[in-house]
Protein backbone atom coordinates (compact mmCIF):
# COMPACT_ATOMS: atom_id res chain seq x y z
CA UNK A 1 0.00 0.00 0.00
CA UNK A 2 2.75 1.98 0.85
CA UNK A 3 4.50 1.31 -2.17
CA UNK A 4 1.95 2.49 -4.38
CA UNK A 5 0.76 5.74 -2.59
CA UNK A 6 4.77 6.85 -2.53
CA UNK A 7 4.58 5.76 -6.47
CA UNK A 8 0.68 7.92 -6.70
CA UNK A 9 2.83 11.14 -5.52
CA UNK A 10 5.85 10.14 -7.47
CA UNK A 11 3.23 10.92 -10.34
CA UNK A 12 2.28 14.40 -8.92
CA UNK A 13 -0.80 12.84 -6.63
CA UNK A 14 -1.10 15.41 -3.25
CA UNK A 15 -4.03 13.41 -1.92
CA UNK A 16 -2.00 9.88 -2.06
CA UNK A 17 0.84 11.57 -0.46
CA UNK A 18 -1.26 13.27 2.11
CA UNK A 19 -2.71 9.87 3.58
CA UNK A 20 1.90 8.37 3.20
CA UNK A 21 2.35 11.38 5.09
CA UNK A 22 -0.20 11.15 7.41
CA UNK A 23 1.31 7.84 8.60
CA UNK A 24 4.36 9.38 10.32
CA UNK A 25 3.26 12.91 10.96
CA UNK A 26 2.75 12.62 14.77
CA UNK A 27 6.54 10.86 15.04
CA UNK A 28 7.84 13.86 12.98
CA UNK A 29 6.13 16.19 15.64
CA UNK A 30 7.28 14.71 18.69
CA UNK A 31 10.78 14.40 16.62
CA UNK A 32 10.64 18.24 15.98
CA UNK A 33 9.21 19.54 19.62
CA UNK A 34 12.36 17.56 20.83
CA UNK A 35 14.51 19.49 18.75
CA UNK A 36 12.85 23.28 18.69
CA UNK A 37 11.09 22.80 22.04
CA UNK A 38 7.71 24.63 21.58
CA UNK A 39 4.58 23.86 19.57
CA UNK A 40 4.59 26.52 17.50
CA UNK A 41 8.11 25.86 15.94
CA UNK A 42 7.26 22.25 16.02
CA UNK A 43 4.22 22.65 13.81
CA UNK A 44 6.27 25.02 11.68
CA UNK A 45 8.86 22.05 11.06
CA UNK A 46 6.07 19.81 10.63
CA UNK A 47 4.76 21.91 7.55
CA UNK A 48 8.29 22.32 6.14
CA UNK A 49 9.00 18.65 6.38
CA UNK A 50 5.63 18.03 4.53
CA UNK A 51 6.19 20.69 1.68
CA UNK A 52 10.27 19.53 1.29
CA UNK A 53 9.37 16.21 1.20
CA UNK A 54 6.27 16.51 -1.26
CA UNK A 55 8.61 18.39 -3.36
CA UNK A 56 11.32 16.26 -3.34
CA UNK A 57 9.60 13.36 -3.66
CA UNK A 58 11.33 11.94 -7.44
CA UNK A 59 14.61 11.73 -5.57
CA UNK A 60 13.74 9.03 -3.16
CA UNK A 61 15.29 5.94 -4.16
CA UNK A 62 13.18 3.25 -2.51
CA UNK A 63 9.94 2.96 -0.40
CA UNK A 64 11.46 1.05 2.20
CA UNK A 65 13.14 4.08 3.74
CA UNK A 66 10.68 6.58 3.13
CA UNK A 67 10.42 6.92 7.54
CA UNK A 68 14.24 7.47 7.63
CA UNK A 69 13.99 9.58 4.60
CA UNK A 70 11.33 12.26 6.16
CA UNK A 71 13.29 11.95 9.64
CA UNK A 72 16.15 13.09 7.51
CA UNK A 73 14.74 16.00 6.19
CA UNK A 74 12.94 16.50 9.76
CA UNK A 75 16.49 16.81 11.29
CA UNK A 76 17.25 19.32 8.38
CA UNK A 77 14.14 21.77 8.95
CA UNK A 78 14.37 21.60 12.29
CA UNK A 79 17.93 22.52 12.43
CA UNK A 80 17.64 25.08 9.58
CA UNK A 81 14.86 26.68 12.12
CA UNK A 82 17.53 27.07 15.18
CA UNK A 83 20.11 28.52 12.52
CA UNK A 84 17.61 31.14 11.61
CA UNK A 85 16.47 31.66 15.35
CA UNK A 86 20.49 31.51 16.07
CA UNK A 87 20.44 28.59 18.55
CA UNK A 88 22.17 26.29 16.71
CA UNK A 89 25.24 25.65 18.18
CA UNK A 90 28.22 23.72 15.96
CA UNK A 91 28.71 20.34 18.11
CA UNK A 92 32.34 19.75 19.07
CA UNK A 93 33.42 16.75 18.76
CA UNK A 94 35.19 14.94 21.59
CA UNK A 95 36.87 11.53 21.71
CA UNK A 96 36.03 8.89 24.40
CA UNK A 97 38.48 8.76 26.88
CA UNK A 98 40.75 5.75 27.08
CA UNK A 99 38.48 3.20 29.06
CA UNK A 100 35.18 5.88 29.13
CA UNK A 101 32.49 2.95 28.60
CA UNK A 102 29.32 3.89 29.87
CA UNK A 103 26.17 1.98 29.33
CA UNK A 104 24.79 2.64 25.91
CA UNK A 105 21.39 2.95 27.98
CA UNK A 106 19.06 6.08 28.74
CA UNK A 107 18.95 6.73 33.04
CA UNK A 108 15.92 5.26 33.85
CA UNK A 109 14.86 8.25 35.35
CA UNK A 110 15.38 11.30 33.41
CA UNK A 111 13.09 14.05 32.24
CA UNK A 112 12.72 14.97 28.47
CA UNK A 113 13.30 18.93 29.48
CA UNK A 114 17.02 17.86 29.72
CA UNK A 115 17.06 16.45 26.57
CA UNK A 116 15.14 18.99 24.61
CA UNK A 117 17.60 21.94 26.79
CA UNK A 118 20.44 20.09 27.72
CA UNK A 119 21.88 17.85 24.60
CA UNK A 120 22.49 19.69 21.62
CA UNK A 121 21.23 19.46 18.14
CA UNK A 122 23.70 16.49 17.07
CA UNK A 123 22.85 14.70 20.19
CA UNK A 124 19.19 14.27 19.93
CA UNK A 125 19.58 13.15 16.30
CA UNK A 126 21.21 10.02 18.17
CA UNK A 127 18.84 9.94 21.11
CA UNK A 128 16.12 9.90 19.16
CA UNK A 129 16.91 7.36 16.35
CA UNK A 130 18.40 5.13 18.28
CA UNK A 131 15.59 5.21 21.40
CA UNK A 132 12.75 6.47 20.21
CA UNK A 133 12.74 5.21 16.69
CA UNK A 134 14.39 1.76 18.29
CA UNK A 135 17.40 2.84 15.49
CA UNK A 136 20.54 0.34 16.08
CA UNK A 137 23.73 2.25 16.18
CA UNK A 138 24.83 0.94 12.56
CA UNK A 139 20.96 2.40 11.39
CA UNK A 140 21.84 5.48 12.80
CA UNK A 141 25.23 6.22 11.88
CA UNK A 142 24.15 5.33 8.36
CA UNK A 143 21.26 7.65 8.99
CA UNK A 144 22.48 10.28 9.72
CA UNK A 145 26.07 9.83 7.28
CA UNK A 146 28.21 10.06 10.27
CA UNK A 147 30.80 7.19 10.92
CA UNK A 148 29.95 4.48 13.81
CA UNK A 149 32.57 5.54 15.99
CA UNK A 150 31.45 9.27 15.61
CA UNK A 151 27.67 8.12 16.42
CA UNK A 152 28.91 6.08 19.24
CA UNK A 153 30.79 8.87 20.55
CA UNK A 154 27.94 11.47 20.52
CA UNK A 155 25.80 8.71 21.97
CA UNK A 156 27.93 8.03 24.96
CA UNK A 157 28.53 11.98 25.27
CA UNK A 158 24.86 12.50 25.18
CA UNK A 159 23.63 9.92 27.84
CA UNK A 160 26.82 11.25 30.34
CA UNK A 161 25.11 15.04 29.99
CA UNK A 162 21.84 13.07 30.81
CA UNK A 163 23.28 11.49 34.05
CA UNK A 164 24.82 14.48 35.14
CA UNK A 165 21.69 16.48 34.87
CA UNK A 166 20.10 13.56 36.95
CA UNK A 167 22.94 14.23 38.82
CA UNK A 168 22.18 17.88 39.64
CA UNK A 169 18.94 17.86 40.02
CA UNK A 170 19.13 14.33 42.73
CA UNK A 171 22.06 16.83 44.69
CA UNK A 172 19.27 20.24 44.45
CA UNK B 1 7.86 0.71 26.24
CA UNK B 2 11.13 2.41 27.95
CA UNK B 3 10.80 5.84 29.46
CA UNK B 4 11.54 7.44 26.78
CA UNK B 5 8.66 6.46 24.55
CA UNK B 6 6.50 6.92 27.34
CA UNK B 7 7.89 10.35 27.81
CA UNK B 8 7.66 10.88 23.86
CA UNK B 9 4.07 9.80 24.25
CA UNK B 10 3.07 12.27 26.69
CA UNK B 11 3.99 15.00 24.09
CA UNK B 12 0.69 16.94 23.08
CA UNK B 13 -0.61 16.74 19.53
CA UNK B 14 -1.88 19.66 18.85
CA UNK B 15 -4.84 19.53 16.40
CA UNK B 16 -3.81 21.32 13.60
CA UNK B 17 -1.08 19.42 12.62
CA UNK B 18 -2.97 17.33 10.61
CA UNK B 19 -4.28 20.46 8.48
CA UNK B 20 -0.32 22.12 8.60
CA UNK B 21 1.13 19.14 6.92
CA UNK B 22 -1.60 19.13 4.12
CA UNK B 23 -0.98 23.15 4.04
CA UNK B 24 2.99 21.91 3.45
CA UNK B 25 1.81 19.44 0.57
CA UNK B 26 -0.74 21.71 -1.02
CA UNK B 27 2.23 24.51 -1.07
CA UNK B 28 4.33 22.43 -2.81
CA UNK B 29 1.31 20.98 -5.25
CA UNK B 30 1.24 24.87 -6.18
CA UNK B 31 4.67 25.20 -6.97
CA UNK B 32 4.87 21.55 -8.81
CA UNK B 33 1.96 23.00 -10.97
CA UNK B 34 3.95 26.77 -11.32
CA UNK B 35 6.84 25.01 -12.51
CA UNK B 36 4.84 22.91 -15.09
CA UNK B 37 3.24 25.47 -16.49
CA UNK B 38 6.34 27.22 -17.63
CA UNK B 39 7.94 24.33 -18.91
CA UNK B 40 5.86 23.80 -22.06
CA UNK B 41 6.46 28.17 -22.13
CA UNK B 42 10.06 27.13 -21.96
CA UNK B 43 10.24 24.16 -24.58
CA UNK B 44 8.91 26.63 -26.64
CA UNK B 45 10.84 29.81 -26.73
CA UNK B 46 14.37 27.65 -26.77
CA UNK B 47 13.06 25.61 -29.60
CA UNK B 48 11.50 28.48 -31.66
CA UNK B 49 14.97 30.62 -30.77
CA UNK B 50 16.78 26.99 -32.06
CA UNK B 51 15.08 26.79 -35.28
CA UNK B 52 15.26 30.61 -35.56
CA UNK B 53 18.82 30.78 -35.71
CA UNK B 54 19.09 27.49 -37.41
CA UNK B 55 17.42 29.01 -40.45
CA UNK B 56 18.90 32.43 -39.99
CA UNK B 57 22.37 31.14 -40.47
CA UNK B 58 21.50 28.72 -43.06
CA UNK B 59 19.89 31.48 -45.05
CA UNK B 60 23.23 33.76 -44.56
CA UNK B 61 25.28 30.92 -45.78
CA UNK B 62 22.98 30.52 -48.69
CA UNK B 63 23.01 33.81 -49.54
CA UNK B 64 26.59 34.23 -49.21
CA UNK B 65 27.99 35.82 -52.37
CA UNK B 66 31.34 36.16 -53.77
CA UNK B 67 32.19 39.61 -52.87
CA UNK B 68 31.84 38.87 -48.95
CA UNK B 69 33.98 35.01 -49.95
CA UNK B 70 37.51 36.30 -49.99
CA UNK B 71 36.53 37.79 -46.32
CA UNK B 72 34.23 34.71 -45.26
CA UNK B 73 36.92 31.89 -46.49
CA UNK B 74 39.69 33.06 -44.36
CA UNK B 75 37.00 32.89 -41.30
CA UNK B 76 35.55 29.70 -42.36
CA UNK B 77 38.29 27.35 -39.92
CA UNK B 78 37.60 30.04 -37.09
CA UNK B 79 33.99 29.73 -37.63
CA UNK B 80 33.48 25.88 -37.33
CA UNK B 81 35.14 26.29 -33.62
CA UNK B 82 32.84 29.38 -33.41
CA UNK B 83 29.45 26.91 -33.99
CA UNK B 84 31.08 24.49 -31.83
CA UNK B 85 31.72 26.50 -29.02
CA UNK B 86 28.71 28.31 -29.24
CA UNK B 87 27.12 24.83 -29.19
CA UNK B 88 29.15 23.69 -25.89
CA UNK B 89 27.90 26.71 -24.60
CA UNK B 90 24.30 26.14 -25.32
CA UNK B 91 24.56 22.45 -23.84
CA UNK B 92 26.64 23.54 -20.98
CA UNK B 93 23.10 26.06 -20.04
CA UNK B 94 20.62 23.59 -20.98
CA UNK B 95 22.17 20.72 -19.11
CA UNK B 96 22.38 23.39 -15.81
CA UNK B 97 18.98 24.51 -16.58
CA UNK B 98 17.89 20.74 -16.88
CA UNK B 99 19.98 19.66 -13.33
CA UNK B 100 17.58 23.19 -11.94
CA UNK B 101 14.77 22.25 -13.17
CA UNK B 102 14.91 18.09 -11.65
CA UNK B 103 16.09 19.70 -9.03
CA UNK B 104 13.10 22.14 -8.21
CA UNK B 105 11.03 19.02 -8.74
CA UNK B 106 9.76 19.04 -12.12
CA UNK B 107 9.18 15.93 -13.94
CA UNK B 108 12.29 13.93 -14.52
CA UNK B 109 11.69 12.16 -17.63
CA UNK B 110 10.12 15.24 -19.55
CA UNK B 111 13.04 17.58 -18.35
CA UNK B 112 15.74 14.71 -19.81
CA UNK B 113 13.34 14.65 -22.96
CA UNK B 114 13.39 18.00 -23.73
CA UNK B 115 17.27 18.83 -23.11
CA UNK B 116 17.94 16.03 -24.82
CA UNK B 117 15.68 17.32 -27.99
CA UNK B 118 17.52 20.40 -27.72
CA UNK B 119 20.71 19.17 -27.54
CA UNK B 120 20.44 16.78 -30.77
CA UNK B 121 18.88 19.79 -32.38
CA UNK B 122 21.90 22.05 -31.42
CA UNK B 123 24.26 19.08 -32.52
CA UNK B 124 22.73 18.84 -35.33
CA UNK B 125 22.65 22.72 -36.10
CA UNK B 126 26.02 23.02 -35.37
CA UNK B 127 27.15 19.97 -37.61
CA UNK B 128 25.01 21.24 -40.35
CA UNK B 129 26.46 24.91 -40.40
CA UNK B 130 30.55 23.50 -39.95
CA UNK B 131 29.54 21.36 -43.47
CA UNK B 132 28.40 24.70 -45.30
CA UNK B 133 30.33 26.29 -48.15
CA UNK B 134 31.09 29.31 -47.96
CA UNK B 135 30.60 29.42 -52.19
CA UNK B 136 30.64 26.96 -54.65
CA UNK B 137 34.01 25.37 -55.27
CA UNK B 138 35.46 24.09 -58.30
CA UNK B 139 36.95 21.08 -58.42
CA UNK B 140 40.81 21.50 -59.99
CA UNK B 141 40.87 20.16 -63.50
CA UNK B 142 43.38 19.48 -66.61
CA UNK B 143 41.83 19.18 -69.85
CA UNK B 144 43.49 18.40 -73.12
CA UNK B 145 42.05 20.24 -76.31
CA UNK B 146 42.82 19.61 -80.17
CA UNK B 147 43.97 21.46 -82.39
CA UNK B 148 40.55 21.65 -84.08
CA UNK B 149 38.39 24.92 -84.30
CA UNK B 150 35.59 23.82 -81.88
CA UNK B 151 36.60 22.70 -78.55
CA UNK B 152 34.09 21.74 -75.69
CA UNK B 153 34.84 20.48 -71.98
CA UNK B 154 33.49 20.20 -69.01
CA UNK B 155 33.96 21.95 -65.72
CA UNK B 156 32.49 20.21 -62.29
CA UNK B 157 31.83 22.41 -58.83
CA UNK B 158 30.04 22.02 -55.27
CA UNK B 159 27.67 23.37 -54.23
CA UNK B 160 25.53 23.27 -50.94
CA UNK B 161 21.72 21.78 -51.41
CA UNK B 162 20.24 25.35 -50.30
CA UNK B 163 22.43 27.30 -53.18
CA UNK B 164 20.16 27.37 -56.15
CA UNK B 165 22.27 29.60 -57.88
CA UNK B 166 23.76 28.20 -60.96
CA UNK B 167 27.15 29.18 -63.35
CA UNK B 168 26.17 31.48 -66.33
CA UNK B 169 29.81 31.75 -67.57
CA UNK B 170 33.34 31.23 -67.39
CA UNK B 171 35.81 34.27 -67.56
CA UNK B 172 38.96 34.58 -68.28
CA UNK B 173 40.49 38.16 -68.53
CA UNK B 174 38.12 39.58 -71.53
CA UNK B 175 37.14 35.88 -72.79
CA UNK B 176 33.60 35.33 -71.68
CA UNK B 177 32.47 31.31 -72.60
CA UNK B 178 28.47 31.06 -72.20
CA UNK B 179 27.20 28.10 -70.49
CA UNK B 180 26.37 24.80 -73.17
CA UNK B 181 22.81 24.65 -71.52
CA UNK B 182 20.67 26.63 -69.25
CA UNK B 183 18.14 24.69 -67.08
CA UNK B 184 14.59 26.67 -66.00
CA UNK B 185 13.67 26.46 -62.46
CA UNK B 186 10.83 24.29 -63.74
CA UNK B 187 13.70 21.45 -64.89
CA UNK B 188 15.49 21.59 -61.49
CA UNK B 189 12.14 20.86 -59.75
CA UNK B 190 12.04 16.90 -58.86
CA UNK B 191 8.85 15.70 -57.59
CA UNK B 192 8.22 19.43 -56.39
CA UNK B 193 11.63 19.38 -54.55
CA UNK B 194 14.87 21.34 -55.70
CA UNK B 195 17.29 18.90 -57.54
CA UNK B 196 19.53 20.64 -59.99
CA UNK B 197 19.18 19.47 -63.44
CA UNK B 198 23.04 19.48 -63.85
CA UNK B 199 23.44 17.31 -60.74
CA UNK B 200 26.23 14.52 -61.39
CA UNK B 201 25.77 13.40 -57.99
CA UNK B 202 24.61 14.36 -54.48
CA UNK B 203 25.97 13.77 -50.57
CA UNK B 204 24.17 14.86 -47.70
CA UNK B 205 24.77 18.54 -47.73
CA UNK B 206 26.24 18.97 -51.61
CA UNK B 207 25.36 18.77 -54.88
CA UNK B 208 28.30 18.16 -57.45
CA UNK B 209 27.45 20.08 -60.44
CA UNK B 210 28.21 19.97 -64.14
CA UNK B 211 29.09 23.06 -66.28
CA UNK B 212 29.55 22.58 -70.12
CA UNK B 213 31.79 25.00 -72.52
CA UNK B 214 32.57 25.20 -76.00
CA UNK B 215 35.47 27.29 -77.10
CA UNK B 216 37.19 27.87 -80.49
CA UNK B 217 41.14 27.51 -80.41
CA UNK B 218 41.99 31.26 -80.03
CA UNK B 219 39.72 31.37 -76.86
CA UNK B 220 41.40 27.89 -75.61
CA UNK B 221 44.90 30.19 -75.87
CA UNK B 222 43.39 33.11 -74.13
CA UNK B 223 42.25 30.77 -71.28
CA UNK B 224 45.71 28.78 -70.98
CA UNK B 225 47.58 32.60 -71.33
CA UNK B 226 45.29 33.51 -68.40
CA UNK B 227 45.73 33.40 -64.89
CA UNK B 228 41.75 34.80 -63.67
CA UNK B 229 39.70 32.34 -64.77
CA UNK B 230 36.92 32.35 -62.60
CA UNK B 231 33.02 30.73 -63.14
CA UNK B 232 30.59 33.37 -62.71
CA UNK B 233 27.39 32.68 -61.16
CA UNK B 234 23.65 33.84 -61.77
CA UNK B 235 23.97 36.30 -59.09
CA UNK B 236 27.09 37.41 -60.90
CA UNK B 237 29.25 36.20 -57.96
CA UNK B 238 32.38 35.07 -59.29
CA UNK B 239 34.32 31.75 -58.25
CA UNK B 240 37.73 30.97 -59.02
CA UNK B 241 38.19 27.82 -61.24
CA UNK B 242 41.42 26.20 -61.10
CA UNK B 243 41.70 24.94 -64.72
CA UNK B 244 44.51 23.96 -66.77
CA UNK B 245 44.15 23.65 -70.25
CA UNK B 246 46.39 22.11 -72.71
CA UNK B 247 46.62 21.40 -76.77
CA UNK B 248 47.55 17.72 -77.68
CA UNK B 249 50.44 17.48 -79.79
CA UNK B 250 49.42 14.56 -82.00
CA UNK B 251 52.25 14.96 -84.84
CA UNK B 252 55.18 13.32 -83.10
CA UNK B 253 53.21 10.22 -81.70
CA UNK B 254 54.52 6.93 -81.94
CA UNK B 255 52.17 4.31 -83.85
CA UNK B 256 50.51 2.25 -81.42
CA UNK B 257 47.12 0.68 -79.95
CA UNK B 258 46.44 1.49 -76.33
CA UNK B 259 44.05 0.72 -73.69
CA UNK B 260 43.13 1.83 -70.41
CA UNK B 261 41.38 0.67 -67.48
CA UNK B 262 41.38 2.47 -63.70
CA UNK B 263 42.62 -0.41 -61.45
CA UNK B 264 41.26 1.50 -58.76
CA UNK B 265 40.18 4.89 -57.27
CA UNK B 266 44.28 5.39 -56.87
CA UNK B 267 45.32 3.69 -60.01
CA UNK B 268 45.03 3.48 -63.48
CA UNK B 269 46.61 0.89 -65.99
CA UNK B 270 47.09 1.64 -69.54
CA UNK B 271 48.63 -0.87 -72.27
CA UNK B 272 50.66 0.05 -74.98
CA UNK B 273 51.35 -2.14 -77.85
CA UNK B 274 53.82 -1.03 -80.23
CA UNK B 275 53.84 -0.61 -84.18
CA UNK B 276 57.75 0.54 -84.43
CA UNK B 277 60.39 0.46 -82.51
CA UNK B 278 60.97 3.00 -80.21
CA UNK B 279 63.31 4.48 -77.47
CA UNK B 280 61.22 5.90 -74.48
CA UNK B 281 63.51 7.45 -71.53
CA UNK B 282 60.76 10.16 -70.10
CA UNK B 283 57.30 9.58 -68.15
CA UNK B 284 54.70 12.35 -70.11
CA UNK B 285 52.20 13.87 -67.96
CA UNK B 286 50.20 17.43 -68.63
CA UNK B 287 52.47 20.14 -66.85
CA UNK B 288 49.65 20.86 -64.05
CA UNK B 289 49.36 17.22 -63.40
CA UNK B 290 53.36 16.67 -62.97
CA UNK B 291 52.95 16.60 -58.88
CA UNK B 292 49.63 14.93 -59.32
CA UNK B 293 50.29 11.78 -61.45
CA UNK B 294 53.44 9.48 -60.79
CA UNK B 295 54.47 6.31 -62.98
CA UNK B 296 54.50 3.83 -60.43
CA UNK B 297 55.72 1.06 -62.31
CA UNK B 298 55.33 -0.11 -65.98
CA UNK B 299 55.28 -3.79 -66.81
CA UNK B 300 56.75 -5.07 -69.96
CA UNK B 301 57.29 -9.25 -71.04
CA UNK B 302 56.24 -9.79 -67.43
CA UNK B 303 59.27 -7.73 -66.07
CA UNK B 304 58.50 -4.89 -63.86
CA UNK B 305 60.37 -1.47 -64.47
CA UNK B 306 60.43 1.95 -62.91
CA UNK B 307 61.44 5.44 -64.06
CA UNK B 308 65.48 4.69 -62.66
CA UNK B 309 65.26 2.20 -65.82
CA UNK B 310 64.78 5.12 -68.77
CA UNK B 311 66.14 4.81 -71.15
CA UNK B 312 64.86 2.10 -72.72
CA UNK B 313 64.55 0.53 -76.00
CA UNK B 314 61.12 -0.88 -77.46
CA UNK B 315 60.42 -3.51 -79.83
CA UNK B 316 57.59 -3.22 -82.51
CA UNK B 317 54.71 -5.57 -81.24
CA UNK B 318 55.76 -5.42 -77.66
CA UNK B 319 53.58 -5.08 -75.10
CA UNK B 320 53.92 -2.19 -72.48
CA UNK B 321 51.47 -1.44 -69.22
CA UNK B 322 51.94 1.45 -67.43
CA UNK B 323 50.54 1.22 -63.72
CA UNK B 324 49.96 5.46 -62.99
CA UNK B 325 49.16 6.61 -59.75
CA UNK B 326 47.27 9.42 -58.67
CA UNK B 327 47.96 11.11 -55.67
CA UNK B 328 46.03 12.07 -52.48
CA UNK B 329 44.63 15.53 -54.18
CA UNK B 330 41.43 16.06 -55.83
CA UNK B 331 41.12 16.67 -59.33
CA UNK B 332 39.39 15.86 -63.11
CA UNK B 333 41.71 15.33 -65.52
CA UNK B 334 40.77 14.69 -69.36
CA UNK B 335 44.14 14.65 -70.78
CA UNK B 336 47.36 12.55 -72.44
CA UNK B 337 49.54 10.66 -70.34
CA UNK B 338 52.12 7.89 -71.36
CA UNK B 339 55.73 8.02 -72.48
CA UNK B 340 57.88 10.50 -74.50
CA UNK B 341 61.48 9.89 -75.96
CA UNK B 342 63.48 10.81 -79.34
CA UNK B 343 61.84 9.21 -81.42
CA UNK B 344 57.82 10.89 -80.13
CA UNK B 345 54.84 10.23 -77.87
CA UNK B 346 53.38 6.91 -76.74
CA UNK B 347 50.33 8.50 -75.05
CA UNK B 348 46.73 7.87 -75.04
CA UNK B 349 43.82 9.91 -73.55
CA UNK B 350 43.10 9.09 -69.53
CA UNK B 351 39.97 10.92 -68.33
CA UNK B 352 39.66 10.49 -64.75
CA UNK B 353 37.22 11.93 -62.20
CA UNK B 354 37.85 12.01 -58.90
CA UNK B 355 35.49 10.50 -56.74
CA UNK B 356 32.62 12.88 -54.94
CA UNK B 357 32.84 12.20 -51.22
CA UNK B 358 33.04 14.22 -47.89
CA UNK B 359 36.85 13.82 -47.55
CA UNK B 360 36.88 14.81 -51.44
CA UNK B 361 34.84 17.80 -50.24
CA UNK B 362 37.34 18.26 -47.34
CA UNK B 363 40.32 18.31 -49.21
CA UNK B 364 39.10 20.87 -52.27
CA UNK B 365 37.95 22.96 -49.69
CA UNK B 366 41.17 23.09 -47.66
CA UNK B 367 42.92 23.92 -51.05
CA UNK B 368 40.54 26.90 -51.08
CA UNK B 369 41.62 28.02 -48.16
Amino acid sequence: MQEILIQRAKKGDAEAFAQLFSQFEIDLYKMAYVYVGNEVDALDVVQEVAYRSFKYIHSLQSSFHIKTWLIRIAINCATDLLKKRGQFLPYEMEELEQGEEPHEELPQKWVMEDIITRLSKEEKDVILLRFYNDYTLLQVSQALQLKLGTTKTILYRALKKLKQALEQEGQE
Amino acid sequence: MSDFKKQMDQIDIPKSLHKRSLQGIEQARKEQQKSQRWLPKIITIAVTLAAGGFIALSIEQGGTNNHQASTTLVQEQFSSYIYWGITILCISIILLITKRKIGSGADKVKTLGVAAVLILLLGNSALFLQHQLVSPLVIPTSIEVNKDEQNSFEIRYITNHNDHRYVKFLQADDVILPIAYFTSKQDNLINGFYYPYDTYQSLRYQYIRDAYFQADLSEIEKIMASKNVYLILSDDAKIKAPLSLNIYQNDKEVPHQSFSASRDQDEHVISFILEQDAVFDDFYVPSLLENQIILKEFIVNNQPFTSKNFPISFKKGQRIELIIQFKDSPFDMNASVGLSGPDGYLLTKVFSQVYFTESMVKKVREMNE
